[in-house]
């Protein structure tokens, strides 16, 4: 006998919710929304017009916490907008932003810090300090914060550090070419490099400080409020 | 006006009504259902949501925890009831609308 399956929400609509609903009425929140959608919405409109309104529903709903409640993150992202928009600006004044697009560079430098990152926490603790920067959580094993904010340490310095790294094998194969060469033909592209490494790893580096330093008064509020 | 009285907004005040009328405990889907059949008002889930918290942040409701239901994928219920602070400012605001719609004319003889 066949058996029927039970309707379920749009997981990505669920997934939006538990990133946007403060935490504690995150649960009966999303919980009324499931039961309406389930015994209300299906049996009298069917699938399609059901997950129209539970997205309706969780546009909606996001938007109001997101906008009137969540001051917090919602500046959080917005300075990091800001810095990321101030950054493109001191490109576009400095010249074309194609000169400053290297993608292997920033390739080697955001995966290896992330890595690095990963394997000196865990990849849980990766995936919760993401979380920690972009909603609401729960704060109130302390131990788990302090992971999180341990994580974006790691990956901040880990970039600074690659950056460096990367900038001083750039400088020492210029100037291994400095006397087969002319010294403008040398300089210039080793001198351009040198100073992407360092640039992709000090943007790298204020993200995770600022994270961080985000994650550390999440910490400081949990320990307040136990 | 003499003594600060605490106000009640406009949804605030529908919303106290609604509670009285369905008596006892309701949760937030039923709130919505109902608010939705008797005014047609269709409001959004987070919106009830946030007014019932200011509501129980200023007095005017309380609210419990109830069971976990396998339709609400596991998770808990939370009841909401009108407090006796609530009830006297629901009265009060009656009144005051009351007063106010004293000698309003709106429609022509």
């Amino acid at each position: 006998m066949e058996q029927i399956k039970s309707p379920t929400p749009p997981t990505l609509a669920l997934r939006l919710l538990n990133l946007s609903i403060p935490l504690h009425i995150r649960e009966h929140l999303i919980g009324d929304l499931v039961e309406e959608f389930s015994q209300v919405k299906i049996p009298a409109e069917g699938t399609t017009k059901s997950n129209l309104w539970f997205w309706k529903q969780t546009i909606l709903s996001s938007y109001e916490y997101l906008n009137k409640q969540r001051g917090g993150i919602m500046s959080f992202v917005l300075s990091i907008m800001i810095f990321l928009g101030l950054v493109f600006i001191a490109m576009l004044l400095g010249g074309e932003v194609s000169m400053y697009l290297d993608v292997p560079f920033l390739f080697v430098i955001c995966v290896t810090s992330l890595a690095f990152g990963i394997s000196a926490t865990s990849r849980k603790t990766g995936k919760f300090a993401i979380k920690l920067l972009i909603s609401e959580q729960d704060c109130s094993d302390t131990i788990a914060v302090k992971q999180a904010a341990h994580f974006l340490r790691v990956t901040g310095n880990t970039a600074l550090l690659m950056g460096g790294l990367i900038a001083m094998i750039v400088l020492t194969a210029t100037a291994q070419h400095l006397f087969q060469e002319t010294m403008a033909k040398a300089l210039q592209p080793g001198i351009s490099l040198f100073c992407l490494a360092f640039l992709y790893a000090s943007i790298l580096k204020i993200l995770c400080y600022v994270g961080e330093q985000r994650v550390a008064n999440a910490l400081i509020t949990a320990e307040i409020k136990s | 006006m003499n003594d600060k009285k605490p106000y009640l907004g406009e949804f605030e005040n529908m919303l106290l009504l609604t509670l009285l009328q369905l008596g006892g405990k309701s949760h937030g889907s039923l709130v919505r259902q109902q608010l939705k059949d008797l005014v047609s008002r269709d409001v959004s889930i987070g919106a009830l949501y946030a007014t019932l918290e200011r509501m129980e942040n200023k007095g005017f409701i309380r609210s419990s925890l109830g069971e976990k239901t396998a339709e609400r994928g596991g998770r808990a219920k939370r009841y909401f009831e009108v407090t006796a602070k609530g009830k006297e400012t629901a009265k009060q605001t009656k009144k005051q609308l009351e007063t106010l719609w004293q000698g309003v004319q709106l429609w022509s003889k």
